[in-house]
């Protein structure tokens, strides 16, 4: 009786294709021909506006022989060290502010505000107070710490260690609003029983806390992952301009500067193939990962 | 009693954390409505000057008054195009749900892993064969595509617990057809989630710099904000107060829809989180 009801109305609203239309015909023309578009050209000593000629995988070749590209990929590697904490600090902080915090819903919204502000305008705002010059250290030094001033963003140690920590700032509101949630939708009575057995907060943190909410934090983690191949541009544009050298440059600011910059085509579209391809590899690891990890624990409970 | 002492301690470190988002800001702030004198003598240091010749030479130097017409144009069109075809492509999701409309629906979503350099590359080229770059319309719409898979998503998503079988049932019943349930069911139903995609593609739109670096970097007249008070941090007769007043100048309409439209971005970020 149900099913025939329901293929009553998916055969009465059947139809309407002309609703989709316009989403499949502006991602294929904005985003999946250029993608294909790119992978053809990466075959090409592509010249825009001039005569394109094949050279198979030369482009390629170049990019396993260049020690800038593999620079780069270290950085990416680098800046992938800051996962556990970009995702075990808002972890944390959403935990502690489910209770006895005043006002939780106020920090929560103050945490929130770098989400909707420019990546490139608050580049702007830390490159002026980390600037060898600026007021950080100029606070150091008043304060008697001059020995923790150090030139943050133009000193190859200490760069890509800055950008983990500007990473951190501008996704912990996100990852608290998100595990908040997460957290309002466990049964409160788990750690009420939790409390009674005496777990005191990081052992109720780590022994009911994250395994209740693990599949988020998988998630979070995941789209961290992707975001640090996906969307840096405007911080290391602005922040340092991939430097001192390229020794904070990520994939993205990279291929814009082959392309926009210097106008090697070619290059650029063999890189970017080489960022989908990273997208589409590291999170099939983290998946990979994941079950590795799941078996292992079913065993061990066996 | 023993909660009211540990609500102290966890409030105060809340508080603490809260500082590393605040105080930016306020350096922000007070770089920008001091003269350079003051802040040279202690940049770490409080103001001790007040003067609003920074936001005003920046406005006229740089030209921030056209570059935010510039990007509330783009912004708006970006909203339009993405929340619109999102819209209409999320309803066709909700109510097709074979082998091939969920297929289409992955293969539109998933396209939000397309990295954008990678697709900006040929659009560039194609538009400048075409003469369209530094167009600001093409460029919003080019925006509001950029999002649509996120949009896509979101849309579907509450369109799932909202649309329940027992409306589209009762719908069927009344014999209404597809378009008349999507004009008079969905669209007015939908209002919470075109909330949060309008505020987040404003907000994304209005911050990107790598479209704009791109499409628009060809013409100073159609610079965005955040492209406009980039490029001025590279000139060198500039100095930091005049960018400090451009930050903040290009700053302020995002905080503004933060604080009308909070719940709302809370609402499409926690959607974000693949719930």
């Amino acid at each position: 009786m149900q099913a025939v009801k329901r293929r009553g109305w998916r055969r009465a609203l059947d139809g309407g294709l002309v609703l989709l239309v316009p989403a499949i015909v502006l991602e294929t023309l904005v985003l999946f021909l250029p993608l294909v578009h790119v992978a053809y050209r990466s075959l090409y000593d592509w010249q825009p506006g001039s005569v394109s000629t094949f050279i198979g995988f030369q482009n390629y070749q170049h990019l396993l022989a260049d020690p800038e590209f593999w620079q780069v990929i270290g950085n990416q590697l680098f800046y992938l060290l800051g996962l556990p904490l970009w995702v075990i600090a808002p972890l944390v902080v959403a935990f502690a502010l489910r209770e006895g915090v005043w006002r939780p819903g106020l920090f929560r919204s103050i945490y929130f505000l770098p989400a909707v502000m420019s990546p490139a305008i608050v580049g702007l705002v830390f490159r002026t107070l980390l600037a060898t010059d600026g007021p950080v250290n100029a606070a150091l030094e008043t304060s008697g710490l001059g020995f923790l001033a150090h030139p943050w963003l133009t000193d190859v140690t200490y760069v890509k260690p800055v950008v983990i920590f500007l990473v951190l700032w501008a996704s912990f509101g996100t990852g608290v609003l998100i595990f908040s949630a997460a957290f309002a939708a466990v049964p409160q009575n788990i750690f009420e029983a939790a409390r009674l057995d005496g777990a005191r907060f990081w052992s109720e943190f780590w022994h009911i806390a994250v395994p209740s909410v693990r599949g988020t934090v998988f998630l979070w983690a995941m789209f961290q992952l992707v975001c640090i191949f996906l969307f840096m541009f405007g911080w290391i544009y602005v922040l340092t301009g991939g430097g001192p050298g390229l020794s904070s440059a990520t994939m993205d600011f990279f291929i814009y500067q082959q392309f926009m910059r210097f106008g090697f085509y070619g290059t650029a579209a063999a890189q970017s193939i080489a960022l989908v391809g990273a997208i589409v590899l590291f999170p099939a690891l983290g998946y990979g990962a994941r079950a590795l990890i799941e078996t292992c624990v079913k065993r061990r409970r066996t | 009693m023993k909660a009211g002492s540990m609500s102290k301690f966890r409030t105060g470190i809340m508080a603490l954390i809260s500082l590393a988002f605040i105080l930016p800001l306020l350096f922000l702030i007070g770089t920008a409505i001091r003269t350079r004198q003051d802040y040279m003598m202690s940049p770490g240091g409080l103001p001790r000057s007040f003067t609003l010749d920074n936001i005003v030479g920046a406005w006229t130097q740089a030209g921030l008054g056209q570059a935010l017409v510039v990007s509330l144009i783009v912004a708006v069109i970006a909203c339009i195009v993405c929340a619109s075809t999102a819209l209409a492509g999320a309803f066709w999701f909700r109510i097709h749900q074979g082998r091939v409309a969920r297929g289409l629906n992955v293969l539109l979503v998933a396209s939000y892993a397309i990295p954008m350099v990678a697709w900006l590359i040929p659009v560039f080229v194609m538009l400048a064969n075409a003469r369209l770059l530094n167009n600001i319309v093409v460029a919003g719409i080019i925006a509001g595509v950029a999002s649509l898979p996120f949009a896509i998503y979101l849309i579907h998503t509450f369109f799932r617990q909202a649309l329940t079988t027992e409306l589209l049932e009762a719908a069927a019943l009344d014999g209404a057809r597809v378009l008349k349930v999507f004009w008079y069911i969905a669209v007015p139903m939908s209002r919470p989630a075109l909330a949060s995609v309008v505020a987040l593609v404003f907000v994304w739109t209005f911050g990107d710099l790598l479209m704009a670096a791109t499409l628009l970097q060809g013409n100073p007249q159609v610079y965005t904000l955040t492209l406009a008070a980039t490029t001025l941090s590279t000139r060198e007769e500039v100095n930091l107060q005049g960018q400090a007043a451009a930050a903040l100048v290009s700053l302020i309409p995002v905080l503004l829809v933060f604080m009308v439209a909070q719940r709302s971005l809370a609402a499409g970020f926690g959607a974000g989180s693949g719930k």
